[in-house]
Order: C-alpha cells, then structure tokens, then sequence
C-alpha cells in the first residue's frame, strides 16, 4: 500500500518536474507557428486586406468629402441592379455547368492508369498555357453564324436557320466555362484521386448496389472537392471581362465592364470601387446561401 | 479577364533609333494597323530627327494615365486618343498647357487644337456595308440603317455613347446640323428601336473589322480607315460618307511628365503637313493639318477619299467635343442603362 503510495507520488513528482520544460516547449512551438504563419498573415494583409479596406474607403469619397453620391447613383440608375443580377446568373450557371460536365472527368482522371493520366490530365491543363485571348476569339471564329459548329448543324439539317450561339449570353457561357473547367476539375480531382476505395468494397460487400455505393458513400466524400471547386469557379466568373466583351457582342455586360466604363467615365474612383464593394458583398451574399444549404463546414471543405 | 489586359493590351515595344545617347520618350496610342501607320509616319522620322529612343505602348482609354497622375507616378509622355477624351482629360488637368510659341498652329484646322491637346488624324463613323449581301440596295442614311424592312441584313453599331446618340438622332429625322445639344431621350428612344435588330456591338476598331470579315455582319457603323483596311484585304465592304459623324485624335503631354520640354518639341514635328500627309496617304485618315495636300503626298484620288475632302465633309457633321465634355458622364450612365435594358 505505501508501496503504491509512493510510486504514485513519484509520478506526480515527475509529472511536476515535466511542467515547465513542457510549456516551454509548447511555447516556443506556438511561437514557431506564429513565426511560419506570419509571412502569409503580412502578405494578405498588405495585398488583400488593406487595398480592399481602400476600395471601401473611395467609396465613400467625391470631390475629397465623405459622400454616398456612388450608391445613390446605383439606385437611381437601375443598370447596375441588372448588370449586378446578369454577372451572378451566368457566374452561377458557368459553375453549375462545370461541376456537371468536370465531375466525371475528373472522376475518370482519377480512374486512370499512369500513362493515360498524365495524358489526359495534360489535356486538361494544355489550355492554361493558350492565352485567354486567343482562345476567346477562337470560339467566336466556331460559333459564329457561318462558323464550322452552325456548317455543320445545316449539314445534319436539324434547323433552317443558323443557331444563335454567339453575341449573347449562350456564346459567353460557353467561353467561360471553357476558360473555368479547369478550376474545377483540378481541386476535385486531388480530393477523388486520395479516396480510399476499399470503402467502396465495403458497402458493396454490405449489399449496396453500385448506385447507392457511388451515392452514399463516394459523392458525399467528394463533396469537399466538387465545393471547393464550384466556390472557385464562381468567385472567378464573377470578374470576368474580356469574355463577355468579345463573346457577348455587346449584349452581355458584367460588373467588370461596369466597372471599367465608370473609371473612364469618372474622375472619381469611388463611381468603380463602390460597384466593387456591392459585387464583393454580393459575392459573399450568395456563397453564405450556399454555405447555408449545404452546411457550412462543407462548403469551406473542413469535412472529411 | 482583368479590364487593364484587355482594354490596355500594354505591350512595350522598343525602337532603337540611335545607339548612342538617344534620349528616351514614351508614346502610348491604340494599337493594330493604325500604330504601324503612325511609327511609319511620325515616330521613326522624328525619332532619328530628334535622336529619341520610343517607348510605345497602346491603350484604348486614359484609364493608365489617370492612374499615373493619381498617384504621382508618371511615366507616359506623348499620348494619342479620340477629341472627347483629351478634352475631358484636359477639363480635369490631366495634361500640360502646351506651349504654342513652339508648336506652329497656323495650318491646323480650326477646332482642332486646344490649350491642352492638338490634333492628329481626323476619321469618321461611317454607315458601310458588305457589296456581296446588301449591295443591291445599300443603306444610304442612318434613318435606311434604322429601317430594317426595306434595308434587311444584320447590323452591328459601337457600343458607346459618343457617335451613337447623334447617328440615333438623325436616324430619328434630326436634321445634321440640329444634333447638337444632343437631346438624350430622344436619342435613347430610336437606339431602343434599332437595338433588337443589332446582332453585335462593337467596342475596338479591331473588333468592327473582325465583325465584317467573319461575324456574319451585314451593315455596320464603323470608323472609315478600319473599313478601307479591310476591303484591302479583299473583304467586299463598302461605306458612304453619307451621315458620317466625323472627329479626330489628338495628342497631350501627361502632367508631370519628366520629358515635358522634349515632349513639347516633338508636337512641334507631330503636327508640320509633311509628317501628316505621310500618315493620310498610309492610312485614309483625314489629318488635322489643312495643308497636306500641298506636299504633294497625297495622290488626286486618295484626296477624295479622304474624309476631309470637301466633298465629304459637306455630308458629314463634326462630333462637338464641348458638348461631351459638359454632359458625357451623364449621357454614357443613360447609354449603359440603355444596353443593361
């Protein structure tokens, strides 16, 4: 008894001992995190936060006195109402379209053997290295009303008439999401190709049919990647300019357009950046709906 | 994707003109056939002239120049843009007070210079068409180009304000020499008629070009040179003076400009009849420099297609940079809610 008395004592003794060293240990390690941690902190605060708060700012300023001339002009004036509703309806239908049409091709990337996966993730990858440009006007080129994609449609007779595929809002969401599916593919793929697939043998092996396999098990664990992925896309079609310039033949204007018209129309910064400030609150309005019907910790990718 | 890559497209290009000691000067214009034409014409002579290293750049708008002046960085020198521009640049002090004991304006064309800015070459939006599907019965006024029965075919117009509001106007049956003070509910109202027939609008001189050759346009309202451009290259385009809504480019020095002396020099060279007629004789534009047919540069027939010449010029209407200055910023808001609609 005082046997087991006194051994215990001991390790209370060490336990004792141990606190200091150990805090200090923990210290330095938090100090260290800090220390690894602060060159990104200085680096977003520099080049994100502060010229974001700058934006906010000029918003407010005309003629070098605090003023809401550049709201009220967006609330007299109700083009900005609908170049604001145009951008996010196509930034939301570029996503939808590239989370449908890059799901199963980064399901079949991941699929894939060495040889055909860098192949065809290579193919994937090749249209970052074209400029944006040129790809743009290639597709006007294609869609346009005598262009090889409408030859080609009169060829099968399917309509008399040429498709309306360029000049409006169809051709800019074909560039666009041209330019995107990458963005999307990308981050999906990474989470789909590190999927432990034994888990997939363990429902069938528990009796699910494949359907109910891929449902129940392999989609809701690709879920951070597809969000990831769509969150992505969508933040960056927001910004898009040269795309609905050239694609959308002057009959599709988004907030980028806006923006550079008003620079130019101006003298005051504040008539672009307050556009900026409602297109950036907007932006964070529609991922907090998201967020909210997918549960949040989903749409941020925290879930395994 | 960013508005500075595509409206700027700033791609620096270099002349060495001189290998010793040239002093170098920043030129920024639009880009395309028309820079090749003004380094031929202007930059490459006056450069060796002057012995001045080049710099250029091509923008579309101010957009960089304002910043420059912002933020008290300054390194453009010369630049070129449309009247309208350099006058609204001029009213809210983006460029020098140019010094006309140095730059000899007796030739230039009355309306042409200012105490900011001085003219270069003088151009035209002008009603042209494909020979091929619309010359049988080609449109003749803005208010045929308006009259989508009697004129089919498809149509493309520039997206902007400036030039679209006057050509809406006498499309409307505003007499050309009534345009101005540009009444801004008409002018939007018969764009709103004409607007579900336009398949495209267009934004850079490049773009109307491309619209003609490959996008399926039939008529256009497009600037005169772009189009002689294009019919050289064996499109079969065609246009009238007819209507045109003439106006013409100009040149300022950025302020604070650290070649500002140097700069003032070269405007003295920019505007002389011989460098001018260089450039209408490459390009068709018209020059803002009144005697460049006395330089004998300029071949009898070129002379008539010029937009200057005085038969053109009687059926076209000067675009009035003061009106803009006075009511831009408040008729470009009613025209980019026009195309929001």
């Amino acid at each position: 008894m005082s046997d087991e008395a006194s051994s215990a004592g001991a390790i209370e003794g060490a336990d004792n001992v141990n606190v200091r060293p150990l805090a200090l240990v923990a210290r330095r390690e938090r100090l260290l995190m800090i220390g690894l941690f602060s060159p990104a902190f200085l680096l977003m605060a520099t080049f994100v936060v502060l010229p974001i708060a700058w934006l906010f700012y000029l918003s407010f300023v005309d003629n070098a006195q605090f003023s809401t001339v550049h709201y009220s002009r967006m609330i007299e004036y109700s083009s900005y109402y609908k170049i604001l509703l145009t951008t996010l309806r196509i930034s939301i239908i570029v996503t939808v379209i590239c989370a449908i049409a890059g799901y199963p091709v980064a399901y079949l990337l991941a699929q894939l053997a060495p040889p055909w996966s860098i192949i065809c993730l290579s193919l994937v990858v090749i249209p970052f290295w074209t400029s944006l440009l040129v790809r743009t006007y290639a597709w006007l080129v294609l869609l346009s009303s005598n262009g090889p994609i409408n030859s080609f449609v009169e060829w099968l007779s399917i309509t008399d008439k040429p498709l309306e595929l360029v000049f409006n809002e169809t051709g800019t969401v074909i560039g666009m999401v041209h330019v995107m599916l990458p963005f999307f593919i990308l981050p999906l793929y990474s989470v789909i190709k590190s999927f432990d697939w034994s888990l997939i043998q363990a429902a069938s092996s528990l009796g699910a049919p494949p359907i109910s396999a891929f449902a129940r098990v392999f989609l809701p664990l690709s879920l951070p990647g597809l969000v990831a992925g769509a969150v992505l896309v969508f933040v960056q079609s927001l910004g898009f300019f040269v795309t609905p310039a050239v694609l959308g033949g002057g009959n599709v204007t988004m907030v980028s357009m806006k923006i550079a018209s008003n620079v130019q129309n101006y003298f005051e910064w504040g008539a672009s950046s307050a556009f900026g400030v409602v297109l950036l609150i907007s932006a964070f309005g529609v991922l907090a709906i998201a967020a909210r019907m997918l549960g949040l910790e989903r749409t941020f990718g925290m879930t395994r | 994707m960013r508005p500075a890559a595509f409206l700027a497209a700033a791609v620096s290009l270099t002349i060495a003109t001189s290998a010793v000691a040239a002093e170098k000067l920043s030129y920024v214009t639009s880009g395309g056939v028309y820079l090749e034409n003004i380094k031929k014409a202007f930059l490459e002579p006056i450069g060796k002239k002057l012995d001045i290293e080049w710099t250029i750049e091509t923008a579309d708008n101010d957009t960089q120049v304002r910043v420059q002046v912002a933020s008290g960085n300054v390194t453009y020198d010369i630049v070129e843009f449309g009247a309208s521009q350099c006058a609204l640049g001029a009213s809210q002090g983006l460029y020098e007070k140019l010094d006309y004991s140095i730059i000899n304006n007796t030739d230039l064309a009355p309306g042409s210079f200012s105490d900011y800015y001085v003219g270069s070459t003088v151009f035209s939006i002008v009603i042209a068409w494909n020979t091929k599907t619309a010359g049988a019965n080609p449109p003749q006024s803005w208010a045929d180009f308006w009259n989508t029965e009697k004129f089919p075919g498809t149509r493309s117009l520039r997206k902007t304000a400036r030039g679209m509001l006057e050509a809406a106007l006498m499309a409307d049956g505003v007499p050309p020499e009534k345009v101005y003070p540009i009444d801004l509910d008409r002018a939007i109202a018969s764009l709103r008629k004409i607007k579900p027939k336009i398949k495209a609008w267009w934004l850079s001189g490049a773009e109307s070009q491309q619209f003609v050759k490959e996008g399926g346009i039939d008529m256009i309202g497009a600037f005169n040179a772009r189009m002689d451009s294009v019919a050289s290259d064996g499109a079969p385009i065609t246009y009238t003076f007819n209507q045109g809504i003439l106006d013409f480019g100009c040149w300022a020095i950025v302020k604070g400009s650290k070649k500002g002396d140097l700069s003032m020099r070269v405007l003295a060279e920019f505007v002389k009849a011989e460098y001018q007629a260089e450039m209408s004789r490459l390009s068709n534009y018209g020059a803002a420099n009144t005697k460049i047919l006395d330089t004998g540069k300029i071949s009898p027939e070129l002379a008539k297609r010029l937009p200057t010449a005085p038969d053109n010029l009687k059926r076209q209407i000067f675009a009035n940079p003061e009106w803009w200055v006075q009511n831009g910023a408040k008729a470009i808001e009613r025209f980019d809610q026009f195309m929001a609609e």
